[in-house]
C-alpha cells in the first residue's frame, strides 16, 4: 500500500541521482587536471586494502622483503591453510611453517568461523529485535496522544549526546549480577536500545500523515495490527537503512565484547582478531595471517554495503539533513 | 521485508543450535584459565590431558587469557562468582588478587605445603604478601632473563663472554665500532621495570628492602638506570614498538649483536635452528663486587575463592609437580616452540631440546636471581614505575627525579 | 507498546548514566570484601586526583584534545572538498565515493592491524619499506611520541571523510539550483557562489558532522589500543605518548579494575563532550540568529 511516494521526503539520491549538474562542471582541460590530487588521494584510500588482500597471499619469506613487493611473486593460501604444517618429517625447525588461520583456535567448534558464525548470530539477532522494539517505539511517540510522551522524546535525543562509554561500567556491573558475563545475553540485551534509530524512525514517520492511522482506527484495527500492516510498510526504506546501520555497528563492535567476554567461545570476531594480534605481536610471520583474517573480517559489512548502498546511503544523508 | 525476516530468522535459529553449548556433566568439569598465548595453552592442556588420564570422569577445560587484560578478567570473575576454578597469571597477581578477595588460600588445600620444598625459595617468596602468612598462589612455570649472543659474532671481533658491567660495556662498544647495526636489543621487558631490573638487583640496589620500604630511589637505583639508558643511547636499543623482529633471527643474521630476554628465547632459538649451535646464553652481567641477579619472573597458579571444586583443583595444582606430567608437558612444548620451565629445577633436565650449556646457565642463574617483589602495590605500581624510567630514557627527566617520582607512586599505594 | 523499548533504554542507558555517576565518588572493585577491599566513598577524592594529582589523566585529557581538533577539523575540510570535488554525478564519481567510503564500513579493527603494519617501525613496514627504496632510513613511527596523536589523526581523516562527504554531498544536492541560476545571473564566479550559497546553506550538515566527529573523535579506542601497546598491563604506549581518554578509561576500569575511578573519567568524558554539544549549538543557533 503505496499511498506516499517516499522518494518525495527523501533528497536525492547521493550516488544514483541522475541529471543533476553541479554548478561547477566546466568540462575543459584544466577541471581534469585539478583531479590529480583526487586520484593521489584515492590511491592513499585503496593502498591499505591492497595491502591487506595482497599480504594474506605473501609466503612468510616474501613477507621479510625490504623494499616489500607490490604484487606477490607467488599467490599462496599458506596463511589461511598450511598443508604442510603438523607434517612430521618437517621436524618443525623452520619457523616460517606455522598454521594457517583456519587451523588456529582450535580450542573452539569450526576454529576461525566459530567467530564468523559468533558474530553473525548477534548481529542479525540485535539487528532484527532492536528494529522491532525501535519501530514500536517510534509509532507510539509519533502517532499517539500520550501523557509523558514528549519527556520521553526528548530523554530519547538528550541521551544521544552521552557517550555510551559513561554507562560502561554499571552496564558491566549489571550483566555481572545477571550472570550474563560470557553469555550472549552481554552482548544483546544492553545492545537493543538504541535512542538513534528510534529518533530517526520517528523523524520519518513524522511526514506520514496522521490520517492514515486515523482512518484505521476508525476501522477498529488493533494497534499491533496498524504497526504491523500499515507503520512497517511505511517505515521500510528507513529500516532497511537503520538496519545496516545497526548491523554494520555491531558487526565492528569491538571494546563491548572484550569486557563481557572471557571464554573463546564467546569472542566475536574483532576480539578473535585481536587476539590474533596479541599472541603474535612480535612475529614478522603472523602478519600474513593477520591480515588474511583482517580480510575475512572486513568482507561481509562490505558486501552488505556494496548490496544496499542506496539505501544506506540515503539514510545517512537523512539523518544530516533533519 | 518479509522475506528478510525470514531470512533473519532463519539464520539465527540457525546459528542458536549450532553454538549451543554441549550439555555435559558439571559437577567434574575443572576450568582453567591460562594467561599467555596458544602455544602456552596447549602447554597446560598437555598437563590437562594427563590429569585427566589419571582421574577418570574429571575434565579439564583450558582457556587462554591475554596478558593484557587477563587480571582485570579474573577480577571480574572473582566479582560475578563465575568463571574459572584455577587461574594462572603473572608472579605478582596472587598477591594482589589474593589481597582483593578474589583468591583461596592454599594452605588448607595442602597445595602449599606440597609445594614448597620442591621450588626454589626466592620464587616461592614472591608469591607471598611481605607480613603475611597466606598462600595465594604457587609457582607454575619459571622465566629467567639472560643474555644472548652468537658465538662466532663474538669470536669475530675478539670479545669474551663479559661477566662485568664494565665488559659488557665494553663489548657493546667493539660490537658497534664493528657496524653491527643493533649492538645491543633487549627483548623482554624492554624500556620497562622488568628490563632494568637485572642491572638494578646486579648492582646491589632493589626496588624494595628486606621490609618493604621503597628504595628505588637511591644511589645504586640512579647508577643502575643511567647504566640502563647506555643501552638505548649508547648502543642502538630499539625502542618499544619498534623492532619487532623475532631476536633469534636478527643474532643469528649478525644484525643484533647481544639480546637480553628470558629463556623462552632459548628454548625458540633451539627448536627453530636444531642444527645452529653459535648461539649462546649466559649470565647477566654484574657491579663489581656484586652478585649477577637476574629477574625470574613466570606464572603463578591460584585457585578461585568461589570455586566449588577447590579439592579437584587443589589436585590439579598438585599434578604439576609430578615429572610425568612435567615430561608431557616438555614434549608438546617443543613442538610448539614453547617450552616449559617448570618451578622444579631439576626437572629442566628432561627438556631434551635445551642443550648443556643453556641449561647450565639456566640453573646457576636461577640460584641468584629474584622474582618480581613480595610488597603490598607492587603489582599496581608497575605502570607507573615504567612510565617514570621512559621519561628518564626517552624524555630528559633526570633518573633521580624519575627514580623519586616513581618511589612516591609505590608508595602511595603501600 | 512503548514497554519494551522504554524498560531497556532506562536500564541499560539511562541509569547508568547515574549509576556512573554515584560510582564517581567512590572507592568500587566490584568484590567488595569487607576486609581485604572494602568498597565505599571517597567524597570529591575521585576527582581531585584526577584533576590535580594523575598526571597520566592530563597526558590523557591532552593527546585528547589534540587529537579532537585535528581529527574533527581536518575531517570536516577534506570531506567537504571531496563533496565537492565528487557531487557530479558521473560513472567515476560515483565509484569513487564508494571508494572513500569504504572504510566507514570496514571493520575497524581489520583497519587498524593494516595500518599497524603500515607504520611498522622495523624495515619491513609499508612506509619504511617505501622510504628504504628511496633510500631513506626507517621510521620509529609508533615509538616517536610527536608522531603519536599524527598518525592517529591521519587513520581519523582517512576512516571518517567518506561519511563526511556523503553527508555534505546530500546538503549539497538539496540546494535548490536556481540559487545558483541567479547568482551566474548576477555574474558570481564559482568561487563566489561556494562562498556565499553553498557554504552558508552548508551550516546545519556542517553542525551535525560537527557534533557527530566530536563525539565520535572523543571515543577513539581501537587505534590506541591496538598500536600503541605497551608491557603488561597499561595501554597508551611509549611514556604514554598516545593515551586518550576511553583508552585510560579502559586502563583503570577493565585492566587494573579500579571502577570507581574509571567512572569519574567516564563522567569528566561526558561533561567534555556535554559542554561541547553546547556550544556547537548554541554557535550554530546564534549564526542563524545573525542572518
Amino acid at each position: 500500500m503505496t499511498i506516499i511516494d517516499q522518494e518525495e521526503f527523501v533528497p536525492k539520491d547521493t550516488f544514483d541521482a541522475g541529471g543533476f549538474s553541479s554548478p561547477f562542471e566546466k568540462r575543459s582541460k584544466w577541471s581534469k587536471l585539478r583531479r590529480i590530487p583526487l586520484y593521489l588521494t584515492t590511491i592513499i584510500m585503496v593502498a591499505p586494502y591492497y595491502w591487506m588482500i595482497t599480504s594474506s597471499f605473501k609466503s612468510v619469506q616474501e613477507l621479510q622483503k625490504v623494499p616489500p613487493t607490490v604484487v606477490p611473486n607467488k599467490w599462496l593460501l599458506v596463511n589461511y591453510f598450511n598443508t604442510n604444517f603438523g607434517n612430521v618429517n618437517n621436524n618443525s625447525t623452520d619457523p616460517s611453517n606455522q598454521r594457517g588461520l583456519f587451523q588456529r583456535f582450535e580450542e573452539v567448534q569450526f576454529g576461525f568461523f566459530h567467530y564468523v558464525l559468533n558474530s553473525l548470530f548477534i548481529v542479525v539477532t540485535i539487528t532484527v529485535a532492536t528494529m522491532l522494539i525501535s519501530s514500536l517505539a517510534a509509532y507510539v511517540v509519533s502517532k499517539h496522544r500520550m501523557k509523558g510522551k514528549r519527556l520521553i522524546y526528548l530523554t530519547i535525543i538528550g541521551s544521544m549526546m552521552v557517550p555510551w562509554q559513561v554507562g560502561i561500567i554499571p552496564n558491566f556491573l549489571t550483566m555481572s549480577n545477571l550472570n550474563w558475563l560470557d553469555t550472549y545475553w552481554a552482548y544483546i540485551i544492553p545492545a537493543l536500545p538504541k535512542a538513534f534509530i528510534v529518533f530517526f524512525l520517528v523523524q520519518y514517520l513524522s511526514s506520514i500523515p496522521d490520517e492514515l492511522v486515523e482512518s484505521a482506527r476508525i476501522d477498529r484495527a488493533s494497534e499491533f495490527t496498524i504497526w504491523w500492516r500499515i507503520i512497517l510498510p511505511l517505515l521500510k526504506p528507513a529500516m532497511i537503512a537503520m538496519m545496516i546501520f545497526a548491523s554494520i555497528g555491531e558487526w565492528n563492535n569491538f571494546l563491548w565484547p572484550m569486557i563481557i567476554a572471557n571464554s573463546p567461545e564467546m569472542w566475536n570476531l574483532p576480539v578473535a582478531l585481536s587476539m590474533l594480534r596479541n599472541n603474535g605481536a612480535g612475529n614478522i610471520g603472523m602478519q600474513g595471517i593477520i591480515m588474511g583474517a583482517s580480510l575475512l573480517a572486513s568482507i561481509p559489512t562490505v558486501l552488505l554495503f556494496l548490496v544496499a548502498q542506496k539505501h544506506f546511503i540515503r539514510g545517512i544523508a537523512l539523518s544530516g539533513i533533519k | 521485508m518479509k522475506r528478510l525476516g525470514a531470512i533473519a530468522i532463519t539464520l539465527m535459529m540457525a546459528v542458536g543450535v549450532l553454538m549451543a553449548p554441549p550439555a555435559s556433566a558439571a559437577t567434574k568439569n575443572l576450568v582453567v584459565w591460562a594467561t599467555g598465548d596458544d602455544a602456552s595453552t596447549k602447554v597446560t592442556q598437555a598437563a590437562a590431558k594427563v590429569f585427566m588420564r589419571q582421574n577418570p570422569g574429571v575434565k579439564v577445560t583450558v582457556q587462554t587469557i591475554g596478558w593484557g587484560d587477563g587480571y582485570a578478567k579474573v577480577l571480574a570473575a572473582a566479582a560475578a562468582r563465575k568463571g574459572p576454578d584455577v587461574i594462572t597469571g603473572g608472579l605478582s597477581w596472587g598477591i594482589s588478587l589474593g589481597q582483593k578477595g578474589a583468591l583461596a588460600d592454599l594452605r588448607p588445600l595442602g597445595v602449599a605445603s606440597f609445594v614448597q620444598p620442591k621450588v626454589p625459595s626466592q620464587i616461592y617468596r614472591s608469591l607471598i604478601a611481605y607480613g603475611s602468612s597466606k598462600v595465594y598462589a604457587v609457582p607454575y612455570d619459571l622465566t629467567l632473563m639472560m643474555m644472548f649472543y652468537d658465538k662466532t659474532v663474538f669470536a669475530d671481533n675478539g670479545i669474551a663472554a663479559p661477566k662485568t658491567i664494565a665488559e659488557f660495556n665494553a663489548a657493546a662498544q667493539k660490537l658497534k665500532d664493528a657496524g653491527i647495526q643493533v649492538p645491543v636489543y633487549n627483548e623482554w621487558g624492554n624500556a620497562d621495570w622488568l628490563g632494568w631490573f637485572n642491572w638494578l638487583y646486579s648492582s646491589g640496589g632493589s626496588l624494595y628492602d628486606a621490609k618493604c620500604k621503597v628504595t628505588i630511589n637511591n644511589s645504586k637505583g640512579v647508577s643502575a638506570l643511567n647504566q640502563y639508558k647506555k643501552l638505548y643511547s649508547d648502543f642502538g636499543a630499539p625502542k618499544p614498538g619498534v623492532a619487532d623482529w623475532s631476536m633469534n633471527d636478527n643474532l643469528k643474521n649478525k644484525k643484533y649483536g647481544i639480546g637480553f630476554s628470558g629463556n623462552f628465547q632459548a628454548s625458540s632459538l633451539y627448536t627453530y635452528y636444531r642444527d645452529y649451535k653459535n648461539w649462546n646464553a649466559i649470565p647477566v652481567p654484574a657491579a663489581p663486587g656484586a652478585k649477577s641477579v637476574s629477574f625470574i619472573g613466570g606464572r603463578g597458579i591460584s585457585v578461585m575463592k568461589y570455586s566449588t571444586k577447590k579439592a579437584l583443583a587443589a589436585k590439579f595444582i598438585r599434578s604439576l609437580y609430578d615429572v610425568n606430567t612435567v615430561t608431557a608437558m616438555n614434549s608438546v612444548g617443543t613442538v610448539e616452540n614453547s617450552i616449559f620451565l617448570s618451578p622444579v629445577i631439576k626437572f629442566a633436565d628432561s627438556i631434551a631440546s635445551y642443550p648443556s650449556s643453556v641449561l647450565k646457565t639456566i640453573k646457576s642463574q636461577l640460584a641468584t636471581a629474584q622474582g618480581p617483589p613480595n610488597c603490598i602495590g607492587w603489582e599496581d605500581s608497575q605502570a607507573d614505575v615504567t612510565k617514570e624510567i621512559q621519561a628518564f630514557l626517552f624524555d630528559g627527566k633526570s633518573a633521580q627525579a624519575a627514580l623519586d617520582a616513581a618511589a612516591a607512586a609505590m608508595k602511595s599505594r603501600q | 507498546m512503548l514497554a519494551p523499548f522504554v524498560l531497556l533504554f532506562v536500564a541499560f542507558s539511562i541509569y547508568p548514566i547515574f549509576a556512573s555517576f554515584r560510582l564517581s565518588f567512590m572507592r568500587y572493585n566490584a568484590i567488595c570484601d569487607e576486609e581485604l577491599s572494602p568498597c565505599g566513598s571517597v567524597r570529591f577524592g575521585n576527582y581531585y586526583r584526577l584533576f590535580f594529582e594523575d598526571d597520566r589523566f592530563h597526558k590523557a585529557l591532552l593527546n585528547t584534545s589534540y587529537y579532537v581538533v585535528g581529527a574533527v577539523s581536518l575531517t570536516i575540510i577534506a570531506s567537504l572538498m571531496l563533496a565537492i570535488a565528487l557531487q557530479a554525478d558521473t560513472k567515476s564519481n560515483r565509484i569513487l565515493r564508494v571508494v572513500f567510503f569504504l572504510p566507514s564500513v570496514t571493520s575497524s579493527i581489520a583497519t587498524v592491524l593494516v595500518w599497524g603494519w603500515v607504520f611498522r617501525g622495523d624495515g619491513v613496514g609499508l612506509l619504511n619499506g617505501v622510504l628504504a627504496a628511496m633510500g631513506i632510513s626507517p621510521v620509529e613511527w609508533l615509538a616517536t611520541p610527536a608522531l603519536a596523536v599524527p598518525i592517529l589523526v591521519l587513520m581519523s581523516v582517512w576512516g571518517g571523510a567518506g561519511y563526511g562527504m556523503i553527508l555534505f554531498l546530500a546538503g549539497i544536492n538539496s540546494i535548490p539550483t536556481y540559487y545558483y541560476e541567479a547568482a551566474m545571473i548576477d555574474g558570481a564566479n564559482p568561487r563566489q557562489r561556494f562562498r556565499y550559497i553553498t557554504l552558508p546553506l552548508l551550516k546545519p550538515v556542517m553542525t551535525y558532522v560537527g557534533i557527530t566527529s566530536i563525539i565520535g573523535a572523543f571515543q577513539i579506542f581501537e587505534g590506541v589500543y591496538l598500536l600503541f601497546p605497551t608491557s603488561v598491563g597499561s595501554v597508551g604506549g611509549l611514556q604514554d605518548m598516545a593515551l586518550m581518554l576511553v583508552p585510560y578509561l579502559y586502563d583503570q576500569g577493565f585492566i587494573h579494575f579500579r571502577l570507581g575511578y574509571a567512572s569519574a573519567i567516564a563522567w569528566v568524558l561526558f561533561g567534555i563532550i556535554f559542554i561541547i554539544s553546547l556550544i556547537n549549538l548554541k554557535l550554530s543557533k546564534s549564526f542563524e540568529d545573525l542572518r
